[in-house]
């Protein structure tokens, strides 16, 4: 008995003095790490615009940028109706994307001085992806925004001073000579290959960007800040234009998809028609670069020349597929890749983006420059980019009409030629449209939809706030704007000074 | 040969001599209404010479003293005492026990107690019960039998199925029940559901359990049953008795066979009058139905042929092949004095109704029992269990059913098959129309598309029970549950959908449980009234998974299907996860018995969990029930034979999963083969609590009519509070959720289980059972730490139609789309004619049913037998997102209306004017498809889930070589699902045809596999 008792003691001893001391390291995993290398978040944050672009891009800026078109009957977006599970997901990716990862290497590096160059890079990104978000919504939560906390949202007047203030002061703290600093492997910096200048310069173009967004609302600043930042050097040529590549072996929603493999989109008739009335030559030379016809059993009567489709069909003609789409095999780059392991390009911001906001500039009288010889370098540098030879250019450029005219008269001239050379780069050309209200883009074909919050025939002006905001975040929103039903698509952002509808005889009286 | 010889004849001696000592008895055991019963126990008192009688009541034994006593005893019955007296024939009558004194059910860690002294509801099922229809699922063969059992379904056969007991207590569809095998955890694990877009559905580790070796289930639905359990036993328990292996009187050798064929009954209703085109229009690469009427003509198909424009009728019906389940189980079982065995191994074939789809299983059980000497006894119990399914049916809307439902319905089988052809060696889909996901040739698919897995698992326990004397025992015991998964996906062939295919996948899981447990165990009569238990206990588990995965991105092509047969070696990309946990318990109970017929329990437990932060991981769980046997306290009429009132409290709890606690960082490889990571999605909390599940009850049993009627009544009630769900964050906090503890979700509900035994003649039997079950899920509270202005949580969210839990409002509303309606509730009509969709989504239904309940009947006359059992639902909302789809493509047969005219649709214009624009049928439909209300049916039914028809064969019939050697002979037929007596969903059914188990899914009528009919037969022999 009494042996029996002690086997008892013991087996009580072994099961019931349990020990909870190892419980931390069994609750965490072995397979993880707790402090991240800068380059692990920055190659993805550099691809956050290519995330869901079918549903950010392809169904909201493309078509209301009149570049691309709807080809399926009842898609929503084409006629202005907002659908949460399309573009809001801009909202999401940003703030839980890349705004999240750079707050984190903020707290990991920011009082680091040998990460100051790295931080400066992504401090520059994070600017131009802000624009991008303020630019689609307007006042949005900004100032201690993606730290776990809810904010409140912030007028876009104080994001744009602030985002300019951002830029002058991340471009200046570059320091390209400094060899102690921690440098991105050049893979990892999918853009510019860990070019510090090439850096520098996409920030001062982006500070441009930005101080011309604010001609007509702000224009003093606008002024100082877009000659600052001329001064400070941006691009210089297309070697320095910020495009993301899309990997041959991933997969992308990209144009291939939404244009070629799904058939949803098809050119849009307002952009090829402006391939065709610009020069005395007729046909852009960049045309056939960039479109094609898919063969298919529908065909047009002449497909000798480019011809998209209208833009805001309700049900589609059966021939839709007919019209011109996206060329594969045309030789664009920014469509055709690198024949190894891009397989086409996104443009974030081209090099001659940059000249045409020089040459605007220096149209509004703020630079000394020539803006018809600009107009003509951001024209080539576009045809450059796109791979037509240099005699098709020139006499295209040779056919182009002058700036002349009033200064309205003039900017719709170059904002024209802005508008094809951003081609596919709809959020620049949807905010220019905005902005300026040029070129001529036309309302949906089947009118505006009665679901929509922009009231009829008017043109689209913003995205409203996602679902998640309405739903947990209302208290912070505008006031104005703080229900579904107030937050509408037509209201006007802070730098979109004037209604569209006031053009007359083609031009606005708004923009000087 | 001399010497052999000699013994022969010594052994020979032998036999004669104790001839001439023992004295060989026979009879027959039947009880008062002459029925023969099976398994009485009949010994030689005072010795363990034993036997038990067989199927028809009859038993030998040969005493060794011929004026002893034997002793007849049996479950449910009063044992009996009967002297020999030289008697070489002793038919006896046993009494039956109507106050079931004597019945005994198992209940948490394993304990069996007398039902009589529980203070809670507790329900077996027996191993017929589960084995009569022939389902090799365990959790399905449960469907009706219990109240408060609700079953989800989904996949067809080898899909998931979820048990939820007394209605769902979690906001976040954490309603896992424990289940327990022989006192060791049984892992559910690497179940799978898929969603609307996709994905595969997977009955996971439950489908491990082989029915053929269950002796009994305890389902143990509240808290105090459960509070044993502590952590895990929140959602509750399904204990598990295996047969043990007993002293045979022949061979020991049974076998069970059973064959079933399944094939596809219940299809969504469509039209058969139009074709593929537009707006009445022809287009032979169309992509639905809006096209002209059919006319037999010829036209010009999308083959190029001139086909008659015709409808292809019943195409999923003859997409779908009959499945062929068979089953086969042996066993072998014996025992005597010092211990017994049982051994089984069983063999499931199961086809699905898809070509390919097959799930093949593999049992093979060990029990074995000793004792070594008079205090010690030893139980191992070894399983091993191979599982394999085999192209498992694609989910949502990439479905087999989905593509059907949407495809122009003249569009015939023949033209689609073989689904492929052989292009330069590569398969290259048929394809009806443009390359598009949406339209796809569901034979190409069947082919191209792999979903296979192979489950290998061990489970066992070993188990020593030490009793130091009358009063004092321990009970040590180690259990195991380990097992490999392997799973293999993607895609074999390539598609014009996605230019990464074909690609390979394919992962390997390891599972193991550990479990740790002891119990010891004292009692004692303190005096003539009271009997005191006391027992306490100790249980350490630990769990860990290891799983490594890999994928190919695109292969060079569809010969090198494996994963270095990538076109690019960069795309190779393999993961590895790990979890680990640990619980720790110290538990113990106390019974307290006054005069046999009041009983008070109570139980604690204490946990210690490694998933929650250190301050706040330790977790006590307590629980307390009463029961009196009013029958015994005071004088009853006569007519009440057993009269137990209860009532019982408990609380019980839920940890969290591994890792909610501290922020930490994954890598992968993004594109371009780089290295990656990014912030996580959702913000832990350092601050986790356990859920706490507060219930009680209160219930009643009674037996009148001397056991013609019993009843047994619960009114329960479980309040779970605490509850770790991920709180949608507003976005621009940079994260999507954080985990929190919030909420309040009560529970309320009775059960009624009735049984009545109308008729018991001697050779004729009716037994009728009823279950009857009301809950009603309430969310009290949904206020979260974060944003108090939180009104509601999506349990389910697909796009339009959403199913909430809102506060204040019963779990499960069904928000979506209603017609926009005028004050005086007319349609509103806009300036194109149709019908306007209200901007916001609308409460349009519950997904709770009034109540559930379900008949069992039992006959038996003579060597027939019959069992039948109904299930149904009353009251509840379904969502048919099959119809809606095929409203918007012309396939549904509500678009076939008034032959598709153009018409004004009822309603007025918002200014209250008439409609002035007519409308065409296919603009109409279009506009109605996304209509959520159009699509809402009542979920109520009620069917014949399984019936069984069977002879017990009389041995005579055998012959004499077959009686002597055959012990037990019975053939079944066999149906499930035969039909349902009332359903209201067009087509399809309400109640398997989700394509998910989780909580909301019930809410959508959108099924992957046609739901189907089953009949067959099966044959227990018994040697």
């Amino acid at each position: 008995m009494k042996k029996r008792i002690i086997f008892l003691g013991i087996v009580l001893l072994t099961f019931a003095v349990g020990c909870t001391e190892d419980f931390d390291e069994i609750n965490t995993p072995s397979n993880v790490i707790t402090k991240v290398d800068p380059s692990f978040v920055f190659n993805q944050m550099l691809q956050n615009p290519t995330r869901n672009y079918q549903r950010n891009i392809s169904l909201y800026p493309d078509f209301y940028s009149q570049y691309w078109a709807n080809i399926v009957s009842g898609f929503e977006s084409p006629r202005y109706e907002y659908v949460d599970g399309w573009i809001g997901n801009q909202w999401n990716e940003f703030y839980t994307g890349p705004l999240a990862d750079y707050n984190a290497q903020l707290g990991f590096y920011g009082e680091d001085p040998a990460y100051k160059n790295a931080l400066a890079q992504m401090e520059i990104w994070m600017c131009a992806e802000w624009q991008r978000m303020t630019d689609t919504y307007g006042d949005i939560p900004y100032f201690g925004a993606g730290t776990g906390e809810t904010v409140p949202y912030n007028s876009q007047q104080e994001i744009y001073y602030d985002l300019i203030s951002r830029l002058t002061t991340a471009v200046n703290s570059i320091d390209s000579d400094d060899a102690t600093q921690y440098a991105f492997p050049s893979n990892y910096d999918i853009i510019f290959a860990g070019d510090l200048e090439k850096w520098k310069r996409f920030g001062n173009s982006m500070r441009l960007r930005l101080a011309m967004r604010m001609s007509n609302v702000d224009s003093d600043k606008a002024k100082t800040e877009a000659e600052a930042a001329i001064a400070d050097g941006v691009m210089l040529s297309n070697a320095d234009g910020a495009h993301i590549p899309l990997w041959s072996s991933g997969w992308y929603d990209y144009h291939h998809q939404m244009a070629w493999a799904w058939d949803n989109t098809r050119a849009s008739k307002t952009f090829t028609d402006y391939l065709y009335s610009q020069s005395s030559v007729g046909e852009d030379p960049r045309a056939w670069k960039w479109f094609t016809y898919k063969e298919d059993d529908d065909t047009l009567a002449d497909e000798s020349v480019i011809t998209g489709i209208e833009n805001g069909y309700n049900t589609l003609p059966a021939n839709a597929k007919a019209y011109a789409t996206i060329n594969l095999d045309g030789g664009y780059v920014g469509f055709v890749g690198n024949g190894a392991d891009v397989l086409m390009y996104m443009p974030y911001m081209f090099y001659s983006e940059t000249v045409f906001l020089k040459a605007e500039a220096a149209l509004r009288g703020w630079t000394s420059g020539d803006a018809n010889a600009l107009v003509v370098e951001g024209v080539q540098a576009s045809m450059d980019y796109v791979g037509v030879d240099a005699t098709a250019a020139s006499d295209y450029i040779n056919g182009l009409p002058s700036l002349t005219g009033s200064k309205e008269g003039q900017l719709k001239q170059l904002i024209t030629q802005k508008y094809i050379a951003n081609f596919p780069n709809s959020s620049e050309a949807w905010a220019d449209f905005r902005r300026t209200d040029y070129p001529d883009i036309s309302l949906p074909l089947d009118g505006v939809s009665g679901s929509a919050s922009v009231a009829p025939e008017t043109w689209v002006k913003r995205i409203r706030y996602p679902d998640n905001q309405h739903s947990l975040n209302s208290a912070s929103m505008p006031s104005m704007q703080n229900t579904i039903d107030s937050d509408r698509m037509d209201i006007r952002l802070w730098w979109d000074t004037a209604d569209t509808k006031t053009k007359s005889g083609g031009l606005m009286n708004s923009n000087f | 040969m001399n010497q052999k010889f000699k013994y022969v004849l010594l052994f020979v001696a032998l036999l004669l001599i104790q001839g001439v000592v023992a004295q060989t008895i026979s009879g027959t055991v039947t009880d008062n209404y002459g029925t023969p019963v099976p398994s009485v126990n009949i010994i030689e008192k005072g010795t363990t010479n034993g036997t038990s009688t067989d199927f028809d009541g009859n038993y030998t034994i040969t005493v060794t003293n011929s004026s002893g006593m034997l002793v007849f005893s049996s479950l449910g019955f009063l044992s009996k005492e009967i002297a020999i007296g030289g008697q070489s024939s002793i038919n006896i009558v046993l009494e039956e026990d109507v106050e079931q004194l004597g019945e005994v059910v198992v209940t948490a860690l394993g304990i069996k107690r007398e039902k009589k002294a529980l203070g809670y509801s507790v329900q077996e099922v027996s191993s017929e019960d589960i084995t009569t229809s022939g389902d090799g699922n365990v959790t399905t063969a449960l469907q009706g039998k219990v109240a408060g059992v609700n079953i989800t379904t989904t996949g067809g056969i080898g899909g998931n199925s979820r048990i939820e007991l007394r209605g769902n207590s979690s906001l976040a569809d954490n309603n896992d029940v424990l289940w327990v095998v022989d006192g060791v955890p049984f892992s559910s694990g690497d179940t799978s559901d898929g969603d609307i877009w996709g994905g595969v559905s997977n009955g996971g580790g439950l489908l491990d359990i082989n029915p053929e070796d269950i002796q009994s289930m305890s389902v143990l639905k509240g808290g105090s049953a459960a509070a044993l359990y502590g952590s895990r036993g929140a959602n509750g328990v399904i204990v598990i008795t295996t047969k043990k292996g007993s002293e045979s009187q022949g061979l020991g050798i049974s076998y069970t066979g059973s064959v079933v064929a399944s094939s596809a009954a219940y299809f969504l209703d469509l039209q058969e009058e139009f074709g593929q085109g537009s707006e009445g229009v022809y287009d032979k690469f169309g992509t639905s139905s809006w096209g002209p009427q059919f006319d037999g003509g010829l036209r010009e198909s999308w083959t190029g042929e001139m086909l008659p424009y015709l409808a292809a009728k019943d195409r999923l019906k003859d997409f779908t092949r009959t499945g062929v389940t068979s089953r086969h189980s042996v066993s072998l079982s014996n025992g005597g004095e010092k211990g017994s065995y049982r051994a089984t191994i069983s063999k499931d074939w199961t086809e699905g109704i898809y070509a390919n789809h097959e799930i093949n299983k593999t049992n093979f059980d060990l029990n074995a029992t000793y004792s070594v000497n008079p205090w010690l006894n030893v139980d191992a119990k070894v399983s091993y269990i191979n599982t394999k399914g085999q192209q498992r049916p694609e989910i949502g809307f990439y479905s087999v059913v989905s593509y059907f439902n949407s495809m122009p319905m003249n569009i015939r089988l023949q033209d689609l098959r073989p689904g492929y052809e052989i292009v330069g060696g590569e398969h290259v889909e048929t394809l009806y129309t443009t390359a598009n996901a949406s339209y796809r040739n569901p034979y190409f698919l069947r082919e191209q598309t792999v979903n296979n897995d192979e489950r290998n698992r061990f489970f066992g326990n070993f188990t020593a029970n030490i009793d130091f004397n009358e009063n004092l025992k321990l009970r040590l015991r180690y259990g195991l549950d380990n097992y490999r998964y392997e799973t293999e996906n993607g895609y074999r062939y390539g598609d014009n959908v996605s230019d990464l295919r074909p690609n390979y996948i394919t992962a390997e899981k390891f599972f193991s449980e550990e479990n740790m447990e002891l119990l010891l165990s004292y009692n004692k009569d303190l005096n003539e009234d009271f009997n005191l238990g006391v027992s306490a206990g100790a249980n350490k588990m630990y769990r860990d998974t290891d799983k490594l995965s890999a994928e190919s991105g695109k292969l060079i092509s569809e010969e090198t299907y494996f994963l270095s047969g990538a076109e690019d070696s960069g795309t190779i990309k393999t993961t590895e996860e790990f979890t680990e946990r640990e619980i720790q318990s110290v538990y113990g109970f106390v019974d307290l018995s006054y005069k046999n017929y009041l009983f008070l329990n109570a139980t604690a437990r204490n946990d210690w969990s490694s998933t929650l932060p250190e301050d706040n991981n330790s977790y006590f769980y307590p629980s307390v029930n009463l029961s009196a046997l009013v029958s015994e306290m005071v004088e009853m009429p006569d007519w009440v034979t057993y009269f137990k009132v209860r009532g019982s409290w408990a609380q019980v709890g839920k940890d969290t999963d591994p890792y909610n606690t501290s922020q930490v960082y994954t890598l992968g490889s993004g594109n371009f083969n780089l290295t990656t990571t990014s912030e996580p999605d959702l913000l832990v909390n350092s601050d986790l609590k356990p859920e706490i599940s507060t219930s009680s009850e209160v219930g009643a049993e009674l037996k009148l009519f001397k056991g013609i009627l019993g009843i047994d009544f619960t009114y329960y009630s479980e309040d779970t509070k605490n509850q770790i769900v991920i709180v949608d964050l507003d976005q621009s906090t940079g994260y999507k959720g954080r985990y929190d503890n919030l909420g309040l979700i009560t529970n309320r509900g009775i059960e009624l289980m009735t049984t009545i035994t109308p008729i018991r003649k001697d050779d004729f039997r009716l037994d009728i059972t009823l279950n009857y079950a009301k809950n009603k899920g309430i969310v009290e509270e949904l206020v979260t730490s974060v944003d108090d202005d939180e009104f509601y949580t999506f349990i389910e969210d697909n796009g339009g139609v959403q199913v909430r839990g809102t506060e204040g409002e019963k779990m499960g509303d069904i928000f979506g789309y209603a017609y926009e309606r005028s004050e005086d509730g007319q349609i509103i009509i806009d300036d194109d004619g149709l019908p306007v969709r209200a901007g916001e989504r609308q409460v349009l239904g519950n997904i709770q049913p009034d109540f559930t309940g379900s008949i069992g009947l039992n006959v038996s006359y003579k060597d027939f037998f019959l069992s039948a059992l109904f299930g149904m639902q009353e009251g509840g909302e379904i969502y048919s997102l099959t119809e809606a789809g095929a409203t918007g493509s012309g396939n549904a047969s509500r678009t076939a209306q008034n032959n598709r005219m153009a018409f004004f649709p009822e309603g007025i214009k918002a200014d209250g004017t008439s409609p002035t624009q007519i409308v065409s049928a296919q603009d109409y439909w279009s506009r109605v498809s996304g209509i959520t209300e159009e699509f809402i049916y009542d979920a109520s039914y009620m069917k014949l889930n399984e019936i069984s028809i069977g002879y017990n064969i009389p041995l005579s019939l055998l012959g004499n070589k077959g009686s002597n050697f055959i012990r037990e002979a019975r053939i079944s037929l066999i149906g499930r699902d035969l039909f349902y007596l009332y359903k209201d969903t067009p087509g399809t059914v309400p109640d398997a045809s989700s394509y998910s188990t989780s909580y909301g899914a019930r809410a959508f009528d959108f099924s992957p596999v046609p739901v189907t009919r089953s009949v067959g037969c099966s044959v227990n022999l018994k040697f």
